[in-house]
């Protein structure tokens, strides 16, 4: 049979995914030279287009001219073309230019930047602004719409009301006062789609203000019954308590007896106590309530039966309904505020016209569905049959009903399309990629029979050792995974996990089957003595061992370039940056090299210089703010090793070494508030001769990019930018080269795709599910007896387990878990040849608890994980003693020959260029000259102007017009000029000067062999007579008639006639004939 | 070198001596300048020079009538419209469509189109069909594919397109009529009208030399073509065979067609240059991590350059006109000129930002009773700028001071007009109407007081001359009113895109251009940077109404004329090339990823010249600051000295207990305040913080109980009180709190607005608990609030026993049944257990208890003041995070590890050990071996005025 027009390709880690991608795009591009206008590779990261461009690129150059029949490539292609070799040489080839020559039409791009494209091109039907902005910033936008909500606190009675609740609220529970903080937090959400999923109920629900506080109304009163039944239900157990003459602490457990709990029925703030998991089921067992010991067993079990069982028994059900109401109380009067949020967040996108990037998404899948796809086509100018979408695994919801229409369309018409995705790769769910898509939804909604699966299970990328353990520990982990979210949160079915893995065995690739060196991974559990089990411990232990591990790799001949670190959070590559650097600092004559390049974790903030420099910029806008003064100064002296003492802090001092700096400084300030931002900076720089010490010149130029991005897409003044540099420097950091030879740092969400010889992953320990962070999600509550049905925005929280949305709950931690498989997964699998990483020891721990930690699972597996019928049983290679996992050995060391490639250099010294450049001067322009004509009303200039440029007084009408549509007049003062023309022209000899008979050289002039010109306002040839005119301002003065007496000669001579000369006194229109 | 004016200009010289019977057309002005100057090198005498023109010039010197500026047109445009759209929007929202549409009418006219027909409509599609004949097949097709990607109507957006489409043909035709009868014209309507009249054109008496053209709208290309073939003009094509005969090369687009065409092809030479081949040009590219880095490199490859070198000869080519300053900045001393032409972006500066910044401050004004009051913040970011700083700095400074130190919020009108006459120009509110005339009046007066400015005062100008513009038009429009929130908008989107244009003449020096200026100019050695997709060439979304397919069928042009027009500006700077540099970034950019141009792809494959690519790095280094230590040299000492008592019993200062918390939390930070003297910076503080909160509570308290003492002349609380107090007297009492901390005057009603009101309604909320539980503890007598209480207290130094002066201020002091409470009110969550008195007083100690430490200060201070009290003195404290708990309990506790909590019921009792503790702590200070040093304990700098200092 044809093969299916849909494919999708499972493609594990690194089984070749680019490889199998770029064969799919040549061999439909190859089809004919212009088909490739009609594909739409998307993928997920610009880096990632760019290396595809680069791929095709790079295949079809080689293509053109050299063929390799027995390479998987190449047969695939020319089996798929049906042609011989020859034959596709010459269409690469001409592919190649048709590419290279209508670059436009190559269409490998982002789903952000296709959408945008769209929807620019849909921008009038969506009843958007002609030149909207896509705003990238969003947290940005979300501070400028909440500050300007609170502004309206006054005018809006519910917003007050609620904003007053919610300070109260906070106070009380001892939270910050800062309402704006909180508001934010929240307020995020409206950018995300899980909001936007729910986006027109919650609209609909918060169009009523009533709504919100009939909702509050409804907590408070439930809270009150449970409040009220369970202060009864106390009363109650204490009577049948004392009737029976017994204390609560002879009830088994003694002075911390389960029984207390009962006094403990009715507080305010947690009116139901929590029975512990073992308590659960004494309600139903009068055995558990007293010690075998015990004198009162009778008494107690008459008030078991008296009624304390059944009061017990109702503590779970109760706390149930608490923790529900508590959870939705949680945000509501935050949520309240939505309502204005949104309201406020249309305005100023509106004031500043601006499309949201979150938007952009939305937009399209409206667009997608109000329109057929020829007709979407014919407005983007560009017809796409093929679509092949890659890393489909972090496809969004929106993202997909976005591109289903046009899929539909396109299979309809039988042409091919495929998607290429790993859902063991999902990773991004944060930001609402939907592995679901991948797993089987897309199947089912495209139907099966249009598909074709196709699974590529062997790996390209790592030795054989690396393969077989990832093998062998994928084959457990989700497993065991699955059974915690199973045991510990309940969850129902948690079979997704094994599911996404159930492809997870990979083949080694026939390359590296047999090479020599086949791979190893350590992993190293380091005991931290449970007394210093505090955080931090273990952390300072792997960064005191790190230099180490460096110089090891460096001498079994690894080079920089080789090595990664794989982190979690940015904060740890954060301190491996900063230890590496340091410590190359401190020994700078060993022969190891520490070089770490990340454009993640190596923040501008950490620099003396930026420090020297924001400090700077702090004080020059704010001349009081002496911290700032003595901040810039205090860096400066660092980084030129002078003394740092006394003499420099204390506020009326100056040390005398920089006594003339600081008064050139301070004699310079006011002049540089008028520069644009960029010159301020640029000489704020130079005045602490910052670039003289030749240090951090990464961090420098990182700084003045800054700057740059800034001034060009806001308005440039100072205060604005110390406000952005507020909030953005915790997310600058220096840029390096893709090329240098250092160690790479990144966390594993950006080190998706990659690949690197040796992976170290030190701090190889993190939280599965973490509830602490507060992570919101959306759900919907429903009581029907009151007639309520909202959705409600939730703080992840373990409470939640025992409350109605405990199947959001496990549904959570479902997800969840499989986010950290996901992450293990993909970070263990960018290795090559070597893993090698370090987590804490744990010596015993509690079953449900700690098996919430990703170091304790690979503790377990790698300790204890005995099968082995296919692959190798893991713990033969734990050695418990060192508690070191290790497989494999290190390889002969090569050594690789130092290629040291000089980088050209860059230019640093500061020019002052204002003598270079000048600025032209007009008439009555801002000029000294021109602002005191215009004072004068002095049109002298402009008219002269006029004159010169014009042949007839028709011209001249026409450039006065040409200069009033400049703005250089306004009508006013274009009548006065007028005026002064007429008044010009009113005399004859003036006037026939512009209509008189005779040949006008006027603009023409005259051209002497150095090259110079002599231009005098008229020349005006006639039969036997030339006449020279020249129209002067202000004075006469003798220098006039010389030059015009120049004139004549020239003229005489050039044209052979007899000369007339003229002066022209434009402000009283006085003529002067020349002898 | 090769030059293709110099070579044209040889050429004509030869073939017309007499010049001045020449009319030189050329591509722009620049051009014609450069042309000039090689004609002027060429002469050996003195000559008449040809007439210079520009395309453009002899079009409106036919037409006899020049277009308006756009924003005429667009309003022009805007009116005609209003009377067509149903519901038409603000002129604003218009603005930009306005300018698209005018650019497609634009096209239409430029290149002929019949507007009719191209705006046709869907029903209409079948009727035309027959007379479309004047359309080839191929065309056709590309009208029927679109219209039928109508199929299904009733299509929400393809509703709306055709509403909107539907519009368009009359409007053209409307608005053409109407700018008719003003005796307007756009650019295009007068090149077509000359076009469609060419035969009324009466043979010039010159000769026509059109020079240097490339790509022609069809008016240009039916106009020229008649000079060449009615009035035997000539023409000079700038041409190399290097893209003329590869058919693919999109550079020479035109050329090739040009080349078949009847007239045109034989004008072309014989034979076509091929300076590109044969020229072996050494080529480099460059990729620098960061577009800033750029400059760097173009000055270190100006720097090798030979001392004595032509600079005319040797070109910077800009696409991004942001990247002039940052290169101006790095050019090597050895270059002594600079031309520079291209605009520049007057937004980037900031007199522009002060006139935003100043309009939108309007915004922020409310004016209550006649009363015009200013926002803080937008007025502190204007105070602080040069343009105020520089008129009346004194003014500026004091005023800022003020404004932080009585934590102003909104400032009177009067106050700013104290500032001088260009105070009371800027600071008014405006109504919509005065809007102009107060902007233009302010550019003026601006302008004035720029010293030697010559930059800004252009900058200005570009700005005035715009708002002129603005201004004359709205004064033309009795239809539309400006509402402010409008013109602002406006304001933004049409001053955003105002340009200073730098036009560098004479023609010497280093050549510095955008990539369109560079026309038919050549150049030995070329540097161009941003030689990035979507800036060399720029990104390809041309804005037109007009679907991509029916631009097309009609001939008009997209994007691959577009991107014809630069590849050849690109490839034609090879022609006379020796050396080229190009420099792209690797840099991300909005979202953009820094890709290297087309060309340069393009080169690599089809040049056949290895092409070195290097990559610029830069090195990354940090320098570590190690920690700070400030020895207790005499220098500090004598600082130090001031808190000791001397001779007459007194000490300049004292040690106020929050001093010595900040000597325990850092003793650095304690230097820096205390000794070195640095203030921490002030701000107009409106969020509800916590010192804000506490501030203002403090200040009800004693507003409140202050009036009860007034008007009961009676200190004296009963149980009785409270009611009436709680009822009448707390509301005012904060009123007067908030007032007092905002320097609010008493009496003026300003309703608080924003952050204060919510204080004062949560403070409510607090005043009234704390009322009951005073009532609890009633009956009780006040003795003193908010006063003041100091002590000597004697420690020994390494010079012998010394006395220093200790202070601090008691909230509030009463007597309750005998005991004497010293009341502390806190706005924070602090506890009131402590381990040991011990504790108190250990840096080390993470939960150091700075209350008990601070409450316990007072019973000393309370028994130094009172040394005849004999009651027990009780240190007491309301923590508002507390005091809503059922259990609250104001009193300190001492608790020891797994042993009952202890009350403190009485100072005195604990008095000897707190006083040694204390003793420890001053001698600590005084000791000339323990240097200030920062803290290790890093939680203590997160909220450190400090840490930039510090680094933490
Ligand atoms: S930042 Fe930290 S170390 Fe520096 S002064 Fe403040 S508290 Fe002390």
């Amino acid at each position: 049979m044809k093969n299916r027009p849909f494919i999708i390709y499972k493609s594990s880690a690194g089984s070749g995914k680019t490889y199998t991608l770029t064969t799919e795009y040549l061999k439909l591009a190859l089809i004919s030279p212009k088909s490739f206008r009609n594909i739409l590779a998307v993928t997920f990261t610009n880096k990632a287009t760019q290396e595809m461009k680069e791929r095709i690129l790079k295949e079809l150059k080689r293509l053109k001219t050299e063929v390799r029949p027995n390479d998987k490539m190449d047969t695939e292609i020319l089996a798929a073309l049906g042609v011989g070799e020859e034959e596709l040489k010459v269409r690469a080839a001409h592919s190649l230019t048709a590419i290279l020559h209508d670059y436009g039409r190559f269409s490998v791009s982002t789903i952000d930047s296709f959408f945008q494209k769209v929807v620019r091109a849909f921008a009038r039907e969506m009843d958007l602004n002609a030149k909207f902005e896509l705003e990238m910033d969003q947290d940005d936008v979300l501070d400028r719409v909440v500050d300007r909500v609170v502004g309206k606190v006054m005018e809006d009675e519910y917003l007050h009301k609620w904003l007053v609740d919610y300070a109260v609220e906070q106070i009380q529970n001892g939270k910050s006062w800062d309402i704006r903080k909180n508001i934010k937090s929240l307020g995020r959400q409206i950018f995300q789609e899980d909001f936007k999923k729910y986006g027109s109920e919650i609209k609909e629900f918060l169009k009523e203000k009533e709504n919100v506080d009939f909702l509050q109304t409804y907590l408070r009163e439930r809270k009150m019954e449970i409040i009220e039944i369970t202060l009864q239900l106390k009363e109650e157990a204490n009577k049948i308590r004392i009737n029976n003459g017994l204390l609560w602490t002879d009830f088994s457990g003694g002075s911390r007896s389960f029984a207390l709990k009962f006094d403990k029925l009715g507080e305010k703030r947690q009116p139901v106590p929590e029975l512990s998991p073992t308590q659960i089921n004494f309600p139903y067992s009068e055995e558990c309530w007293y010690s075998k010991s015990c004198m009162q067993i009778h008494e107690i079990v008459t008030a078991y039966h008296q009624g304390l069982g059944k009061i017990l028994a109702q503590f779970d059900p109760l706390l149930f309904k608490w923790n529900t109401l508590e959870a939705i109380s949680k945000n509501i009067f935050v949520y309240g505020i939505f309502r204005n949020l949104l309201e406020e967040l249309t305005q100023v996108k509106d004031e500043e016209n601006m499309l949201l990037i979150s938007d952009a998404n939305e937009f399209l899948k409206e667009i997608t569905r109000e329109n057929d796809a020829p007709f979407i086509y014919e407005k983007v100018g560009n017809q796409y049959k093929n679509y092949l979408i890659d890393e489909f695994q972090d496809t969004s919801g929106f993202q997909w009903a976005s591109f289903k229409p046009l899929l539909e369309n396109s299979l309809a018409q039988g042409n091919t399309n495929l998607l290429v995705g790993d859902v063991k790769q999902s990773i991004y769910r944060w930001r609402g990629g939907e592995m679901k898509l991948l797993l089987d939804q897309v199947e089912s909604e495209i139907g099966s029979h249009n598909i074709e699966q196709r699974n590529l299970d062997t790996n390209f990328r790592s030795l054989p050792n690396i393969i077989a353990f990832n093998n062998a520990l994928f084959k457990k982990l989700p497993q065991s995974f699955e059974n915690v979210v199973t045991q510990s949160y309940h969850a129902e079915d948690a079979s997704v996990i094994s599911k996404a893995y159930q492809d997870v065995f990979q083949h080694v690739s026939p390359h590296k089957i047999d090479s020599e060196y086949k791979g190893k991974v350590r992993f190293e559990f380091i005991d931290v003595k449970e007394s210093e089990e505090e955080e931090g411990k273990f952390d300072e232990q792997v960064l005191s061992r790190l230099p180490q591990m460096v110089m090891e790799l460096q001498d079994k001949g690894y080079g920089l370039k080789d090595i990664a670190y794989l982190v979690r959070r940015k904060s740890e590559g954060e301190a491996i940056a900063d230890t590496l650097m340091a410590f190359a600092s401190e020994n700078p004559d060993l022969e190891y090299r520490f070089d770490v390049l990340s454009d993640e974790s190596m923040y501008l903030n950490k620099s003396a210089s930026v420090k020297a420099m924001v400090a700077g910029l702090k004080y020059l806008n704010d001349p009081e703010d002496k911290v700032q003064f003595k901040t810039m100064w205090y860096y400066r002296s660092v980084l030129r090793n002078e003394p740092i003492n006394h003499e420099l802090f204390a506020l009326d001092r100056i040390p005398i070494h920089i006594k003339e700096k600081v008064n050139a400084f301070q004699a310079k300030e006011k002049s540089l508030l008028q520069l644009p931002l960029m010159e301020a900076l640029e000489e704020l720089i130079a005045e602490l001769d910052l670039q003289e010490t030749g240090m951090e010149k990464a961090y420098l130029s990182g700084f003045k990019e800054a700057v740059f991005d800034f001034t060009s897409n806001n308005r440039a003044d100072l205060p604005g930018f110390l406000e952005w540099w507020e909030e953005i420097q915790n997310k600058r950091t220096v840029k390096i080269p893709e090329g240098h030879d250092a160690m790479r740092i990144l966390t594993i969400h950006k080190s998706k795709g990659l690949q690197f010889k040796v992976v170290l992953m030190p701090f190889l320990k993190w939280t599965i599910f973490d509830t602490s962070k507060g992570n919101v999600i959306w759900s919907p509550f429903e009581d029907k007896g009151k007639g309520l049905n909202v959705i409600i925005p939730l703080n992840l929280n373990a409470k939640l387990a025992k409350s109605d949305f405990k199947e959001t709950y496990a549904e959570e931690a479902i997800m969840a878990y499989l986010d950290s498989l996901n992450m293990i997964y993909v970070a263990l699998t960018r290795a090559e040849e070597v893993i090698w990483g370090l987590s804490p020891y744990k010596l015993e721990f509690k079953k449900d608890t700690s098996l919430n930690y990703m170091e304790i699972h690979l503790q377990l597996l790698l300790s204890s994980s005995l099968d082995g019928q296919d692959g190798l049983s893991l713990s033969e290679y734990f050695d418990s003693e060192s508690k070191v996992f290790d497989f494999g050995e290190w390889p002969e060391k090569v050594v690789k020959e130092k290629v040291n490639y000089q980088a050209p250099e860059l230019r640093w010294e500061y020019q002052n260029w204002t003598e270079l450049l000048e600025v032209k001067q007009y008439a009555v322009d801002f000029s000294k000259e021109g602002l005191d004509q215009r004072q004068k009303r002095n049109f002298g200039l402009l008219v002269h102007e006029l004159l010169e440029k014009s042949r007839t007084p028709s011209d001249i009408s026409m450039h006065l017009e040409a200069f009033y549509f400049e703005g250089r007049l306004d009508e006013a003062e274009k009548k006065e000029v007028s005026k002064q023309l007429d008044l010009l022209f009113s005399n004859p000899v003036f006037a026939s000067w512009f209509e008189g008979e005779g040949q006008l050289m006027a603009e023409q002039g005259i051209l002497l062999p150095d090259g110079s010109q002599k231009r005098p306002d008229r020349i005006i040839l006639k039969e036997k007579e030339a006449i020279i005119v020249d129209f002067k301002t202000g004075e006469a003065y003798e220098e006039h008639q010389k030059q015009v007496k120049e004139y004549m000669d020239l003229v005489a001579s050039l044209s052979q006639r007899s000369t007339k000369g003229y002066l022209c006194y434009l402000e009283d229109g006085k003529i002067v004939e020349v002898e | 070198m090769h030059s293709f004016l110099r070579n044209t200009a040889e050429e004509i010289i030869q073939t017309y001596p007499e010049l001045q019977n020449l009319v030189i057309v050329l591509p722009n002005r620049r051009a014609g300048l450069f042309f000039t100057k090689h004609l002027g090198i060429l002469i050996d005498k003195p000559t008449w020079m040809p007439e210079i023109k520009t395309i453009e010039d002899v079009f409106y010197q036919y037409a006899g009538q020049r277009p308006p500026d756009d924003l005429t047109l667009i309003f022009e445009l805007y009116k005609v419209y209003q009377t067509l759209h149903p519901e038409p929007e603000t002129f604003d929202r218009f603005y930009f469509w306005g300018e698209m549409i005018l650019k497609d009418f634009n096209d239409v006219d430029q290149f002929m189109a019949e507007a009719k027909k191209l705006y046709l409509y869907l029903y209409e599609i079948k009727e035309i069909e027959s007379d479309l004949s004047f359309l080839t097949e191929q065309q056709i097709a590309l009208i029927r594919q679109f219209w039928d990607s109508f199929k299904n109507q009733g299509r929400g957006h393809q509703d709306k397109f055709l509403k909107f489409w539907q519009i368009l043909y009359p409007l053209y035709d409307a608005f053409k009529s109407s700018l008719n009868v003003s005796g307007m014209a756009y650019s295009g309507m007068l090149y077509r009208k000359v076009a469609e009249q060419l035969g009324q054109i009466t043979p010039p008496e010159k000769q026509y030399v059109f020079i240097g053209f490339n790509a022609f709208t069809k008016t240009e290309e039916k106009l020229i073509k008649h000079f060449i073939s009615e009035f035997g003009a000539k023409i000079f094509w700038d041409v190399d065979a290097y893209y003329l005969e590869d058919r693919i090369q999109e550079a020479g687009l035109f050329f090739r067609e040009y080349r078949i065409d009847s007239i045109f092809g034989p004008t072309f030479p014989k034979e076509i240059p091929e300076h590109i081949v044969n020229r072996k040009a050494t080529i480099q590219t460059y990729a620098t991590p960061l577009k800033t880095n750029q400059a760097n490199l173009v000055g270190s490859l100006l720097e090798k350059v030979d001392k004595n070198e032509n600079w005319e000869e040797t070109v910077i080519i800009l696409p991004d006109e942001q990247l002039l300053f940052p290169v101006l900045h790095t050019l090597p001393e050895n270059i002594d000129k600079v031309n520079v032409t291209m605009g520049y972006p007057v937004k980037n500066t900031p007199v522009y930002a002060f006139l935003e910044a100043v309009l939108e401050m309007q915004r922020y004004i409310k004016v209550e009773n006649g009363i015009a009051l200013f926002y803080h913040q937008p007025l502190k970011s204007l105070l602080s700028s040069i343009y105020l700083q520089s008129v009346n700095s004194t003014f500026v400074l004091e005023l800022l001071k003020e404004m932080k130190e009585q934590n102003q919020i909104y400032i009177s009108q009067k106050r700013l007009h104290e500032g001088g006459a260009f105070f009371e120009l800027i600071f008014r509110p405006l109504s919509s109407e005065q809007l102009f005339p107060y902007l233009s009046t302010l550019m003026e007066e601006l302008a004035n007081r720029l010293g030697e400015e010559p930059l800004q005062r252009s900058y200005l100008y570009q700005c005035f001359k715009q708002l002129n513009r603005l201004r004359e038009n709205f004064e033309k429009q009795d239809g539309l009113s400006v509402d402010r929130e409008f013109f602002i908008r406006l304001f933004r989107q049409v001053f955003r895109e105002v340009k200073l244009p730098f036009e560098g003449e004479p023609l010497q020096g280093l050549q510095i251009m955008g990539v369109l200026e560079s026309r038919n100019l050549d150049f030995k050695r070329v540097i161009i940077c941003n030689m990035n997709e979507s800036s060399f060439p720029p990104s390809g979304n041309l804005n037109s109404l007009i679907p991509y397919n029916i631009r097309r069928a009609f001939g008009l042009p997209v994007q691959e004329q577009n991107d014809a027009i630069y590849a050849y500006t690109f490839y034609r700077l090879l022609q006379s090339a020796e050396e080229v540099h190009m420099i792209y970034t690797t840099a991300a950019d909005q979202g953009k990823a820094g890709e290297k141009s087309r060309y340069i792809q393009q080169m690599d494959v089809e040049m056949g010249l290895d092409m070195k690519e290097e990559v610029v790095y830069v090195p990354v280094d940090l320098k570590e600051p190690g920690s700070i230590v400030i020895e207790k040299d005499e220098q500090v000492f004598k600082l130090l000295q001031k808190y000791v008592v001397n001779q007459d019993g007194k000490s300049r200062a004292t040690f106020s207990p929050s001093a010595l918390s900040v000597f325990l939390d850092c003793r650095f930070k304690f230097y820096l305040r205390y000794l070195a003297g640095i203030k921490e910076k002030e701000e107009v503080k409106e969020e509800i913080d916590a010192s804000v909160f506490g501030n203002i509570a403090h200040y009800s308290m004693e507003f409140l109980y202050q009036g009860f003492w007034e008007r009961k002349k009676r200190s004296f609380l009963e149980k009785e009180d409270f009611p009436d107090l709680q009822k009448n007297w707390v509301f005012p009492a904060i009123e007067k709190g908030v007032r007092k901390f905002y320097h609010l005057d008493e009496n003026a009603d300003t309703k608080l607005s924003g952050q204060m009101a919510i204080v004062r309604d949560v403070l409510q909320k607090y005043i009234q608990k704390l009322l009951e539980i005073d009532e609890e503890s009633a009956p009780f007598q006040i003795i003193s609030m908010e006063k003041a209480h100091q002590a000597k207290f004697q420690i020994d130094t390494v010079n012998g026993k010394i006395e220093v002066g200790l202070e601090g201020f008691i909230d509030r002091v009463d007597e309750q049944l005998g005991t004497i409470r010293l009341i502390d009110y806190k706005s924070g969550g602090d506890k009131k257990t402590f381990v040991s008195i011990e504790s108190l007083f250990d840096r080390k100690d993470k939960n150091r208890n700075k209350a008990a430490m601070q409450t316990m200060y007072y019973g000393l201070l309370y028994q130094a003041t009172h040394p005849e009290n004999s009651k027990p003195l009780k240190p007491t404290l309301f923590n508002f995070k507390e005091i809503f708990q059922d259990d609250f309990n104001p009193y300190l506790q001492q608790k020891e590890p797994r042993a009952q909590p202890v009350e403190i019921e009485n100072y005195r009792e604990y008095a000897l050990l707190y006083e040694y503790g204390l003793k420890g702590l001053l001698e600590d200070m005084f000791d000339p071996k323990i240097p200030f040093t920062q803290t290790e304990d890093r939680d203590k700098c997160r909220y450190c005025a400090y840490m930039e200092i510090c680094g933490r």
